[in-house]
This record gives C-alpha cells, structure tokens and sequence, in this order.
C-alpha cells in the first residue's frame, strides 16, 4: 500500500470494497495462515488510515470479543483450528467494516451508495439523519430519566421489571418523536427534499488512479485467498 | 381549499418517522436494561411499530430494512455484523407485506393483538437469520446454536413484542391526531395583506392557528388543516390561497418554533448545503453561499462543528442561515425567542432586523413577546379561534386590541402608558 | 412583598459549603451556603450558563455536591438520590413532553404517590385533590399528549403535586406558553404558596420575578452573587446589571418617567396617578 496516502485520499467506495473484498476471502478460507495474514494486512491498512485512537480502541476491543468467542466455542468441545479460525473471521469481518465507519464522514458513504451503489436517496438519508439524532436523543433520554427520577422512578432489582419499568423513559421519547416527525417532514418538504431537480452531492467520492490500484490489489489478495487456500 | 394546495409533507412522514425511532433504537441498544447480557433487539421493535404506524409499501419497506441494516451494521459490535444487512432487510419487507395485506388484523376479545404479532414475527425472522447465519459462517457448534441461541432470539422476541403491544396503541393515537382535534380545524376569513419589506408580527393565543398560518405561507399544511375558508391573503403579490405549493416554498422561508426538527445532517457546513443540493446547486456556489450566511448569522468559522455540539441558540442561527441560503424574500419565524433568554431573544431580533432593513427581507413573526418587537415591527394581526380578527398597521392594531380587549394580556406595559401618558413619556 | 410573608412554620433548606462540577468541566459552584426559606417564594436567576438549574438539581438530588452538605429542617438530604426526595421535594421541568407517559391525566398524577407506596385510598384523596387545585379535574380522563402546552404544564405541577411535596421547584415554567397561560400558572403558583408550599423558581423573566417572588437568590462566577429581596437589588441598576440581569419593564419605565422604582404594573399606575394629580 503507497505510504504517502492518507484517509482522506481514498475515496469512500474504495475502502467500502476494501471491506468487503477482506470479508469474501476471511469468509471463504479455513487456512489459519492466509487468515493472519489478511489480519496482518488489514492492521497495516488500519494504520496507514489513520483513524486515530478511537479506531484502535475499537480494533482492541473487536479482538478481545474475538478471543471470548475461541473461548466459547472450545467450551463446547470445538477443534482448537476451527475455533482459532473463526475467531479470526469475526475479526477480520468486524474490523474490516470498522475502519470504513472510523475513517470517513457518514455524509461521504451515503454519498458514495447513492452515486455508485444506486442506493434510492431517501434511504442513503434516512442514515445520515439517524446518525445525526442519536446523540441529541441520548441526551434526551437522560432528561426524560432525571424527570421521571424526580417523580419516584427508580429502576428495580428484577431483570424483567426492570424492562416494563424502561417504558417510562422509553414512552416520553417515541411520543416526542412522532410529535416532532411532523415538523420534521414539513420542514423536508420546505427544503425541496422530494424535489424533481438533480441533486449536488458535495461530499467527495470520485476515485482517482490510487483507488483504481487499491481496488486491484484487493481484488488480487481476495481471488488469490479464495482460490489457493 | 382543494387538494391540490396541499405541500405534501405526509408523503414523508414515513421517512422522518423511521429515522427518528431508528435513532432511539440505536440509544436504546446502548442503555436499556438487559436479561442475563441478553439486550432486546430495539432497532426491530422501532423500524416495525414505524412500519405499523405508516404502512409504506413493501418496496419502502425494504428500504427501511436497508437502512437499519445499514445503521445496525455501522453502530453494533456483533460477531457478524454483515448479518444485519440481510435479517433486517428481509424481516422488515415481510413486515410491511403483513402490514399491508392486514393479515392479523385481529382482534382477541377486545384487545387488538396486531402489533404483538406482527412485532413477533419480524423480530423473530431477523434473528433467526441472524443467527442462523452467524452460524454457517463461523461455524459455531450446533448445541450452542439451539440451546443458546434459538431460544434467546425467541426470548427477544417474545419481550419486543410486549413492549411494542405497550407503545403502539398510545403512538397511534398520537400518530393520528386522536382526540387533538375531533373536527378539522380550517382558518377562515383571514384578509392579510403583507407588503415587500415589513416587519410583520402575528399574535394570538395558542392554538388560535398562528402556526397553521405560518406554514400554510410557505406552503405547506400540518396535518390537522382543513384549510382556508372566505379567505383572502397576498404577500408580495402572490395569492397564497391559490398558488401552488412549490411557488411558495421559493417565496418563503420559513424557521419552525421546534426548529430541532428542522437540523438533519451532521455538520453545519452539510446543514447549509443541504437544501442547496436538493436544488441541484453547483458545489462552488454552494461553498461561497455556506460562508456568506453563516456569516450573516455569525457563526462564522464554525462550518466544521458538529450540530449536536452547538447550544441551543446557535442551533436557532444555524435554521435562519439554512433558510437565508434558500434567498426566498421572505423569512417566516414562529415564536423564535420562546426558549431563549432575553439577551438571546435582543440578539436575534437585531439580527431580524437587520435583515429587514439591510437585506430588505420581508420578515413575518408569530410571537407572544412583544416587548422586544414594538419597536421594530412596522405591521401587525391578531387572530382569534382561526379567524383573523385585525391586521394592519403596528398601533392601530394594538389599539383595536386593546378597546375590543381581543388578547389585551400581550399588549406590552409601555405601550399602555405611552397610550395613558403620551407617546413621549417612555 | 417587602419581607417573608407565609405562616412562619419556618422549615428550612439550608446549603452549607457547597462546592460542585460536572465530572467534565470546571467547577460550578465553588463554596456556597445559603438558607432557604421554604414558606416563600424563591426565584433563582442568572445569567446563562451560572448553574441556575445546577442548584435546583442539587436540591432535588438528581446530582450531588463534591464537597459540603444540603439539609431540610436540619436533616441531611444530599446523599439521597431524587426518587426518595420525591415525597418531599417536587420538580416541574420546563418540558413537559419529557415525563408524560400515562394512557390519562389521572393516571399520569397517581404515578408518583403510586411509585412512593402510598395506599389505593390515599393516593386517589391525593390525585384529586392535584387536579382540583390546577383546574384538570374534568380533563382526567383525557390522553395527556393531546393536551394543550399550557394544560400539560399543569399537569407537570399535577403529578409533583400528588406526591404532598412540602417545596416544589419550578424551571421556566413559562417557556413557550401564552400570556394568557402564563397568568393562570403564576395566578396558580401563588395559590399554592399560599396553602403553604415553599416554591423555588427559576426564571430569566425579571418581570415575572419582580412581581411573584418574595425573595431572589442570583448566582455568578461559581458564587451567590445576591441573596435578598428582589427590590432592594433592582433598586440598585448598576449591581442589577453586572450580575447580568436586566430591570423589570416597569422599573426602566417608571426611571424614564423619572418616578421612584416600581416593580410591578400595578405599582406603576398608582405611582403615576399620584404624579398626575401632582402635576395637574
């Protein structure tokens, strides 16, 4: 992989067929050699990404997840290789797709599975603007906590108490939001949303010769892991 | 008013619904309590009470299937994750096929059971193939798939399904408008007259229709709008009864009381494009137009902030500047300083007004507070139970208000002494 | 309004030595006592951001105090998390879409003496006597979201009120209300007070605190800035200023007039009837 480039040089549906390219062949080998080996790689590629601490922390916790599932499944008197094995394809699957998230804009991806995956646009969206809400509701989900703590809400020892209690916070925020989906569309609507006219992306997702080079090697590495081993 | 009027926000509906129980999924994921590690699946409980809720067809259904799949896929640490973009898919196509077909539409004495079923059907059939899946591809050993995981994903959906029983009859009546308004609400004789470059404020108690009259301006209609009835208004010389709704998007702007709602994207800088691009605008003149209007506004140099991370206040900005982006010569606020303190409300009142006179914006206001607008607004209406009861100039307005005592406790206290002691005195 | 009026059972809130930050930040509240007197009317005010709502939550419990102890009538409260302080302390947030769950109003009122343990006879005398006092007696069998904003604040009051809390701590109870509403709340808020309920507001709206609160506390720079009666510190404009607080409407009209200070537009008119016959 060229050492010069960096996260934001490649474009968002390179490093989507990047994930999947190491996912088929994770999927498609039982040899534990060619598994670490695309680990190895996907390490590099993580690296080269630059996706900063929270993309390592999560690729720490990914492998600890990893060796619980070796653990289980030996537990249940699984061959060690088989375990070892698939350990290594959740991990590879898992961090494949984990380096995309960490290192590009939502705004970049959905622009990409519009323009290129065909994906319809009210969908590519509804993502961004999913994404876009869930900080701001969990915010609200603490404040609907407090006020209902205030009113003698606490949560009960029993498990399964514990979740018809949940409705209590759960009811004030869908109500919110069936109120506020309202406005929502209205304002959507204002903004020439469903509009007919073509629409601007302006999130870059060309690809350039590096994307081209990337893609082909990937492609090389999956055919190869899938024919060979 | 006909049909045709109508800005088709219901249309969309099942969009925003969606994402907006999405994203209370995806935090429920995180936060709600679990069975033994076992959390329930609230990302299949949302997408199909949204699903019951809004009976979209088996192609959005689909797609809303997609979308979880996607977001699933995207927020959760699972073993598998890529088995998301094929369970929620299929699970919630099947759904919205059972939705539509109304196939257990039942009833069970006098308890409608349609959401537990349909709720345990779509969960089941998601985590069935979820599993089912994650099994193949990493070869887990069959007793842990049957012992372990078959009946978790039963458990899961046995719970989803209660709680969806419990949430959707409530949600449905709100959904619907229930008991809200038994009749349609129309607005009826409202003769308004609103010139290029007013600074116009409407006033009213609430639900008196200030809001339905606001949107009914920048063409679109709430759902609970009948419509117009021996109606009259121009603005600029547009005939907003009669023209159609695209036209009056263009002609206004419009910045909602619950302006929240109104910020969809993640960044501001995507904020202020987002309407731009919708339009079809070139990218370099969408750049030059992001720094113009944050600017006006003064949030300059923040394009690259995140919305969640700005207060409320700059939030209000960032809705005016995505309006401004628009151009439209009129800028629509309902109850903009309701939230805000009063240093807040002068700051964005000096920023109205300056639009007003610098940018020669027509500006229309719904407001309660009059004290920080009697000396900027130039017209005024009152309305009264959907009828427009007086609308014309600022002081013969507020006049009429206060001998016909027609919502007097708004009138501000200065303009009651100047009226006592002169205009003068204070 | 010049001094504590209410029937002198003179129970107590009293914060000692507080000093509070969000695990976050910095500090909010460095060091602070105060007594509050919990047979009045308590306004907090602020300018944004100088923990108004921060020492509502402290009092209520929702969070609690690094160092330095809150007590009611000499009881050390500050350890106990805010379901227990609901039989004591009620609080009325400024958005009411953020508490309604119940299928009706009744049932949304009878949550809080429901979840304190009180019996079926009891907590129905209770349920009643809350929406007698705020006027939703005939609305209890409605769904509380098809409300209006105005009855659903009530509401809000309603299910604290269930609870037989002895203060009841009010956050912009106004925001996003009409002037109309607005009068029945605060008109309902003095009633309340008067049956014996200590009341703390917290309001950025000098009008409403001029005319309603018997005493204000005004917090800046991690400090009590002010604690006093309301017309001894708007009698003063340059401290009333640099604590970021604006005069009430009808002070700046009266000082325009060149009148003595007014508080209130009542006080106001009689002041310039006065002035009238003077000058006639």
């Amino acid at each position: 992989m060229p050492e010069e480039k960096n996260n934001t040089d490649f474009a968002p549906l390179t490093k989507l067929f990047m994930a999947i390219t190491a996912s088929v062949a994770a999927l498609c080998t039982i040899n534990l050699y060619a598994l670490a080996i695309l680990a190895g790689l996907e390490m590099i590629a993580a690296a080269v990404m630059d996706g900063g601490r929270v993309l390592w922390k999560g690729i720490s916790i990914l492998a600890v997840f990893a060796v619980i599932l070796a653990g289980i499944q030996l537990l249940f008197i699984t061959p060690l290789f088989l375990s070892v094995g698939s350990a290594y394809k959740m991990f590879i699957m898992a961090v494949s797709l984990f380096i995309l998230v960490a290192t590009t804009p939502t705004q970049a991806i959905t622009a990409a599975l519009v323009k290129q995956c065909r994906l319809p646009y009210d969908y590519a969206f509804m993502i961004t603007a999913v994404l876009r809400f869930v900080p701001d509701l969990l915010k609200e989900s603490k404040e609907v906590r407090e006020a209902q703590s205030c009113r003698g809400f606490h949560p009960s020892r029993d498990p399964l108490r514990r979740i018809i209690d949940y409705m209590m916070i759960i009811k004030p925020m869908v109500f919110k939001a069936i109120s506020r989906s309202e406005n929502m569309a209205i304002s959507l609507t204002l903004r020439g949303f469903s509009g007919k006219n073509k629409r601007t992306f302006m999130a870059a997702t060309k690809l350039c010769g590096s994307d081209y080079i990337i893609m082909l090697v990937n492609l090389f590495i999956c055919i190869a892991v899938v024919k060979y081993f | 008013m006909i049909k045709k009027a109508i800005g088709k926000s219901s249309d969309l509906r099942w969009i925003t619904i969606t994402t907006l129980l999405l994203a209370i999924g995806v935090i429920l994921r995180i936060i709600s309590p679990n069975l033994g590690g076992i959390s329930l699946n609230w990302n299949i409980v949302m997408y199909a009470t949204a699903i019951l809720l809004c009976r979209p067809s088996p192609r959005q259904g689909l797609g809303i299937g997609i979308v979880s799949g996607i977001i699933a896929t995207m927020t959760s640490k699972a073993a598998l994750p890529y088995a998301n973009l094929i369970s929620d898919p299929v699970a919630a196509f099947i759904c919205a096929l059972l939705v539509r077909w109304c196939v257990f539409d039942i009833k069970l004495g006098r308890l409608q059971i349609e959401p537990l079923v349909i709720i345990f059907i779509t969960t089941f059939i998601s985590g069935g193939i979820f599993v089912t899946l994650t099994k193949v591809v990493l070869s887990l050993p069959m007793p842990l798939y049957l012992y372990a995981m078959l009946p978790a994903v039963l458990l899961v959906a046995a719970l989803g399904s209660a709680a969806g029983q419990l949430l959707y009859f409530p949600a449905a009546r709100i959904f619907n408008n229930d008991g809200i308004n038994k009749k349609a609400f129309f607005l009826q004789n409202i003769d308004l007259t609103i010139s290029k470059g007013e600074f116009f404020v409407l006033t009213g108690v609430n639900g008196s229709g200030k809001t339905s009259l606001l949107l009914s301006l920048a063409g679109a209609k709430p759902s609970y709008l009948g419509g117009f009835k021996n109606s009259d208004i121009h603005i600029d010389d547009i005939d907003i009864v009669k023209a159609r709704p695209e036209i009056l998007n263009n002609q206004t702007g419009l910045v909602m009381a619950d302006y929240e709602a109104q910020l969809v994207t993640e960044t501001v800088d995507d904020e202020i494009a987002f309407s731009l691009e919708n339009k079809g605008m070139l990218p370099q003149q969408i750049i030059e137009k992001q720094h113009d209007v944050l600017k006006k506004v003064g949030l300059e140099n923040m394009g690259g902030r995140k919305v969640t991370s700005l207060s409320g206040g700059q939030k209000q900005r960032l809705v005016i500047a995505a309006v401004l982006a628009m151009d439209t010569p009129i800028l629509a606020l309902d109850e903009p300083v309701a939230a805000v303190d009063p240093e807040g409300a002068k700051e964005i009142y000096d920023l109205l007004y300056r639009l007003n006179k610098e940018d020669g914006k027509t500006i229309i206001v719904a407001e309660h507070d009059l004290k920080y607008v009697l000396d900027i607004a130039s017209h005024m209406a009152v309305i009264d139970k959907g009828q427009l009861k007086f609308s014309g100039e600022k002081q013969v307005c507020l006049e009429y208000m206060y001998t016909n005592k027609i919502y007097p406790e708004v009138i501000p206290l200065r303009w009651k002494i100047r009226r006592e002691m002169g205009q003068e005195v204070c | 309004m010049e001094d504590t009026p209410g029937n002198g059972a003179g129970s107590m809130l009293n914060l000692k030595n507080v000093t509070f930050s969000y695990s976050s930040g910095s500090k909010i509240f460095d060091d602070i006592s105060i007594n509050i007197d919990t047979d009045a009317i308590t306004a907090v005010a602020g300018r944004n951001g100088t923990g108004k709502t921060t020492l509502t939550r402290l009092i209520m419990g929702i969070i609690h105090p690094q160092s330095g102890v809150i007590e009611f009538d000499g009881k050390l409260i500050s350890d106990k998390p805010s379901y227990v302080l609901a039989k004591n302390i009620g609080y009325v947030f400024q958005n009411p879409d953020h508490q309604l769950f119940a299928a009706t109003v009744y049932d949304e009122a009878a949550y809080a003496p429901m979840q304190l343990g009180m019996e079926t006879k009891q907590i129905r005398e209770c349920v009643d006597g809350a929406l007698a006092a705020t006027g939703l007696s005939e609305k209890a069998h409605l769904m509380p979201q098809t409300l209006s904003l105005g009855d659903k604040q009530r509401l809000s009051i309603a299910s604290a009120l269930a609870a037989k809390p002895r203060i009841l701590i009010l956050d912009e109870p106004t925001s996003g209300q009409d002037c109309r509403e607005r009068t029945v709340l605060l008109r309902l808020m003095r009633k309340l007070n008067s049956t014996g309920l200590g009341i703390i507001l917290v309001t950025h709206d000098m009008d409403i605190l001029a005319e309603h609160a018997d005493k204000m506390i005004v917090l800046a720079d991690k400090k009590i800035a002010y604690a006093g009666t309301p017309r001894q510190l708007f009698a003063d404009e340059e401290k009333t200023v640099k604590l970021g607080l604006e005069l009430p409407e009808a002070a700046v009209i009266a000082a325009e007039m060149g009148l003595e200070l007014c508080l209130t537009p009542a006080e106001l008119y009689g002041k310039m009837a006065v002035w009238r016959e003077k000058n006639a």
